[in-house]
């Protein structure tokens, strides 16, 4: 074990607890103190489970009796708060009143639970997931900045050592977000990879599920475990899930490697783009075969996503719009829940017809390239309470910035993941986004897992 | 204003509207955009599939 066991990668724990050399009740107890002695600050939470010491007390008890589940067994792990879960409530970040959330567990809830994880919590969302500030959660790393969003509380608890891994939804980069800004590992898998039974809808074909995690071998743990057909989800796919911790082994060489250079590298803070092009640059000294390619249609892709993820979002909250309940929302969610009414059915159309565009770009990229990377976010983790973020000369919103790098991935519907490649010179995050085919989580973790291993970024770790 | 309120489905002060309307454009130029586009000859990802309610019965 490398650190304390609260800032351990699970891949390193498990062993231990598997052997009864590390116990799940002492593990769940000091992730227990740490709540209660850091989250006052951070507020990463909304929720923590009240028999999560039973829960670890009975993974003890049942890996004593030879009853091993598997390298989850025994490990807290946080669930986002707008995935339902049986024993404790769901709010989807909201306080409005009339909004109730029925005590069943989520398909990504019940998964985790039957391989012996001990959930720990519920982490705070943006309201609805429509968001990537996460009020009122502070970013670990400077206490001043958002964790980003929407599953900025889960970011912020794994980062501080509140949890050992959590779940998080990702409609247009809310895993993605608060993983490259609180400095961890965030997966957005393939659509349909993962089931969305039990999480509140966003936007009903931009959702993904996915872990944030303290490594790659750690996601691939996590995915392993969240993946699997439901008929239950009209979008998940049956499709055999293979062993993703295999694919973590493996080198880079030989492998072809696409750097879009349009979009990707138009405003990026310099430090961020310092980071990424030496994360490139170690994929070429490793042998990988590194080109770089356009994507022009690219920018069309921000109407497309505004048109397809407010209209749903408006169409999903109707009736609460209609009954006078989203007036207990917070207004920034408000006012982009009503927004969908501007926008008329032709360009939602239209907008699920440049997907196929969109989609069809992309599979022709990967004619001659197994991932593509590139920088997650454009900038790090900005001051709680900025509106407008500056690029060099460039002045953008917040919003669009923190998702502009982040959503191509959600309209293509393409595996995803963040991984830290650096900080910049105040101590923030920086994000290395690797992305892959539909279904090819385990070459986009090969690649992530070898960059990683090679660098000490993920042992880092915030001073709270 | 009112007919066109009604249409879209807004329940809003005029005053209102305006403000969302504004703090709407930088939304609507990305759109737009994208209206600009001659799609004429691609399907939308969307598949309508006729078999839905029954696989889902099925399960």
């Amino acid at each position: 074990m490398s650190q304390e066991p609260e800032f351990s990668p699970i891949a390193e724990l498990a062993p231990l607890l598997r052997a009864g050399s590390l116990s799940p009740v002492t593990l769940c107890e000091r992730i227990l103190d740490r709540i209660h002695r850091h989250d006052g600050l951070l507020e990463s939470y909304i929720h923590v489970s009240e028999s999560a010491l039973d829960q670890a007390r009975r993974a003890e008890a049942e890996i004593r009796s030879g009853a091993w589940r598997g390298p989850l067994h025994g490990v807290p792990i946080a669930i986002k708060d707008n995935s339902f879960t049986a024993d404790m409530p769901t709010t989807a970040g909201t306080s409005a009143p009339g909004i109730e959330f029925p005590l069943v567990d989520s398909a990504v809830a019940e998964r985790l639970r039957a391989a012996g994880a001990v959930l720990i919590g519920k982490t705070r969302t943006h309201e609805f997931a429509w968001g990537t500030i996460t009020p009122p959660t502070r970013n670990p790393w400077r206490q001043d900045r958002i964790p980003g969003g929407s599953s900025g509380g889960s970011g912020a608890a794994l980062a501080a050592g509140l949890c050992l891994a959590a779940t998080g939804s990702d409609t247009g980069g809310s895993v993605r977000i608060p993983a490259s800004f609180c400095g961890v590992v965030g997966l957005k898998p393939t659509f349909g990879r993962i089931s969305r039974r039990g999480i509140v809808p966003h936007s009903w074909s931009l959702d993904h599920p996915g872990p944030l995690t303290r490594s790659v071998a750690d996601a691939a743990i996590l995915l392993g475990v969240m993946a699997g057909y439901d008929p239950a989800d009209p979008g998940s796919r049956d499709i055999p899930v293979p062993d993703y911790a295999e694919a973590v082994g493996g080198g880079v060489s030989g492998l072809r490697v696409a750097v879009i250079r349009n979009h990707f590298f138009e405003r990026n803070q310099p430090a961020v783009d310092q980071a990424v092009e030496a994360a490139i640059g170690w994929f070429a000294d490793e042998g990988a075969r590194v080109h770089e390619a356009r994507i022009p249609s690219l920018e069309y892709g921000l109407g497309a996503i505004f048109a397809i993820e407010l209209s749903s979002s408006t169409a999903y909250h109707d009736a609460s719009l209609r009954a006078g309940r989203s007036a207990g929302f917070a207004p920034d969610v408000r006012r982009l829940v009503q927004f969908g009414r501007f926008v008329t059915g032709a360009d939602y159309l239209k907008a699920e017809q440049f997907r196929h565009v969109l989609m069809n770009d992309y599979a022709r990229l990967f004619e001659t390239a197994d991932v593509v990377l590139g920088p997650t976010e454009p900038i790090t983790a900005p001051p709680i309470g900025a509106d407008i973020v500056a690029l060099g000369p460039h002045r953008e919103s917040a919003l669009a910035a923190t998702w502009r790098l982040t959503y191509p991935y959600n309209l293509t519907g393409l595996p995803a993941i963040t991984l830290p490649c650096g900080f910049d010179d105040e101590g923030l995050p920086i994000g290395l986004q690797i992305a892959g085919r539909p279904f090819d989580e385990p070459t986009v973790l090969r690649a992530a897992a070898a960059y990683e291993k090679a660098h000490a970024w993920h042992e880092q770790r915030p001073r709270i | 204003m009112m007919g066109l309120k009604e249409i879209i489905g807004v329940d809003l002060p005029d005053a209102e509207l305006a403000e969302e309307l504004a703090a709407f454009a930088d939304i609507a130029a990305a759109i737009r955009r994208l209206r600009t586009l001659d799609l004429t000859e691609i399907h939308p990802v969307v598949i309508y599939d006729p078999t839905l309610s029954y696989r889902s019965r099925a399960s």
